[in-house]
């Protein structure tokens, strides 16, 4: 199987940065969510 | 002559699989030897043999393919394909005794396979080592596809290749080449689970376990993660762990694995706007968001979880694994149905039901589809409120614009109609066999969706037509119903031509 260039490599790694970057940014976005509605439930 | 070609390439393409089973079991009888389980040695020893010999007399019948493959034969390899798999994969588990039956094996293979992760077997705590490698591998192997698999190590150059491709429901290409598709995604995969395991054995081992379990614990759930899989090593899953660390590792794993591969291959090779653009993208990060957002507000409401942590560990947890499809539970059981209330309960549901993206390790109806449905319904509106003549053109975005048309929308409604009537009849089964409809369609959804939470039907008690009924679910969501249906209406064809 041929390795993938340098580049390629580092295009890569800025996808997989991106994607965890993302699934983090769900995650707060719940994190929030969960917060709202703590309040609405304190309430 | 038609027929025996027929037969012939079957056999060929079955033989193949059938070995390429028997070799990798080879990764678990080296795990057992390593952590000395002989008696788990022995038990993959026989199992190689006998699939070996099956595969061997297979090849030997039909040791070359013939001719282009059609589309029917590539359905009705890969449907049978999936079937062999749960037959002769669950014969490490029957001789290792862990399971009770023959039955509630093949139940746990078609769970692995599947990403399901639902278990029949008996004191997980203590199975082998071995035993639990087999467990990851046939779930992480599942996510991929098997003739993914089969693609890139024994398929390669051969004709109507893609055929069979699209018959494990992914009917996209990431390149042009077939094999490069199933290459990309094998590349993706096994980085994704090297990333996951060194992720997932840090937080192990900053939580206290020690290095060989945190290692082998965390490739063993990045494998299942990353595989929107579910099966956990231990009874409690990720309650296990009691780690929000590893509770969130786990999490963002399981989001990216439900993405679609043709979104991870645009993403890692520059065109990152994909991600906000992509419909399946944004169609998942609505309805999880709105879903979301309607269960935690009754689970909150109901004072189930009161502060913000709990409702983000057990609530959010719960049902972001429910709609990629994972199935790792930070809840007990029972909670569902004593506590979760009506409105989240449905939120679940549906969560279950939706899944993650199409051509994903995920199950479910897929987010492309809703996206679909509701494209075209808006579609349709737009068209009835527009002047008599206007023609009204409707676009969506999965790599490139494409024109909303009947030939996307008709398939993706029909798929949904399907899925419904697979939970509606599962849910019956279920309920006629002794349980509550909540229980009932809780797990029927479960298995439809290939999701893998419970609300405590699945056991080893289970009555068998209720473990057949659930088997028959998994393995139809997964392949998406069309190759099953090629299956049978070609055995059907055949006995009446007899």
């Amino acid at each position: 199987m041929k390795l993938p260039a340098r580049n390629e490599i580092q295009d890569n790694i800025y996808g997989i940065l991106l994607e965890v970057a993302g699934a983090s940014g769900l995650l707060l976005l719940g994190l929030l969510i969960c917060f709202w509605a703590a309040g609405v439930g304190a309430k | 002559m038609k027929y025996s070609a027929n037969l012939l390439n079957m056999a060929h393409y079955l033989g193949k699989i059938i070995l390429l089973f028997s070799a990798l079991m080879l990764i678990p009888l080296i795990t057992s030897v390593f952590f000395l389980e002989w008696n788990t040695v022995f038990d993959f020893l026989n199992s190689m043999g006998i699939l070996g010999i099956v595969g061997t007399i297979l090849l030997l019948y039909s040791p070359q393919s013939i001719g282009q493959l059609s589309w029917k034969l590539g359905m009705v390899i890969v449907a049978l394909s999936w079937l062999t798999a749960m037959m002769l994969g669950a014969l490490p588990y029957y001789f290792s005794g862990f399971w009770l039956s023959y039955l509630d094996c093949t139940f746990d293979v078609m769970s692995g396979l599947t990403t399901t992760g639902l278990s029949l077997v008996q004191d997980m705590e203590h199975i082998p080592y071995g035993i639990n490698m087999w467990r990851f591998i046939l779930t992480w192997l599942g996510g991929q596809g098997m003739i993914v698999l089969a693609l890139v190590f024994l398929m390669r150059g051969l004709p109507g290749a893609f055929r069979i491709y699209v018959g494990e429901g992914k009917d996209e290409r990431l390149l042009p080449n077939v094999t490069h598709t199933a290459k990309a995604i094998w590349y993706i995969s096994v980085v994704y689970m090297l990333i996951g395991t060194l992720s997932l054995g840090i937080t192990g081992l900053l939580i206290g376990q020690g290095p060989v379990r945190a290692f082998m614990h965390g490739m063993w759930i990045s494998m299942s993660a990353w595989s929107t899989g579910g099966f956990a090593p231990q009874v409690q899953s990720i309650n296990y762990y009691h780690s929000l660390a590893y509770e969130t590792v786990t999490m963002i794993f399981f989001i990216i694995g439900s993405l679609n591969f043709n979104l991870h291959w645009a993403i890692w090779t520059g065109n990152r706007k994909e991600i906000y653009k992509n419909l399946e993208a944004v169609t998942f990060f609505t309805t999880s968001t709105i879903l979301v957002t309607v269960a935690l507000w009754e689970l909150s409401k109901q004072g189930v979880y009161s502060s913000t942590l709990a409702l983000f560990r057990r609530g959010y947890y719960t049902m972001l694994s429910a709609h990629t499809t994972t199935g790792f539970m930070t809840t007990y059981a029972q909670q569902f149905i004593t506590e979760w209330g009506p409105l989240a309960m449905v939120a679940i549901f549906l969560a279950m039901l939706f899944g993650g993206s199409a051509s994903s390790t995920a199950g479910g109806f897929k987010a492309v589809r809703i996206g679909l449905a509701f494209k075209a319904v808006l579609h349709d509106v737009k068209q009835l409120l527009a002047p008599e003549r206007a023609i009204v053109v409707d676009r969506f975005h999965m790599g490139k614009d494409i024109k909303v048309e009947d030939r996307f929308t008709r398939p993706a409604l029909t798929i949904i109609f399907l899925y419904f009537i697979l939970w509606s009849i599962t849910s019956l089964v279920t309920s006629a066999n002794g349980f509550s409809l909540p229980e009932a369609m809780f797990e029927a959804a479960s298995v439809t969706g290939n999701v893998g939470l419970s609300a405590g039907v699945t056991s080893a008690a289970l009555p068998p037509v209720v473990k057949i009924m659930y088997i028959l679910a998994m393995y139809l969501g997964r392949l998406e119903f069309l190759s099953f249906f090629v299956l049978a209406g070609y055995i059907l064809s055949k006995l009446r031509r007899r």
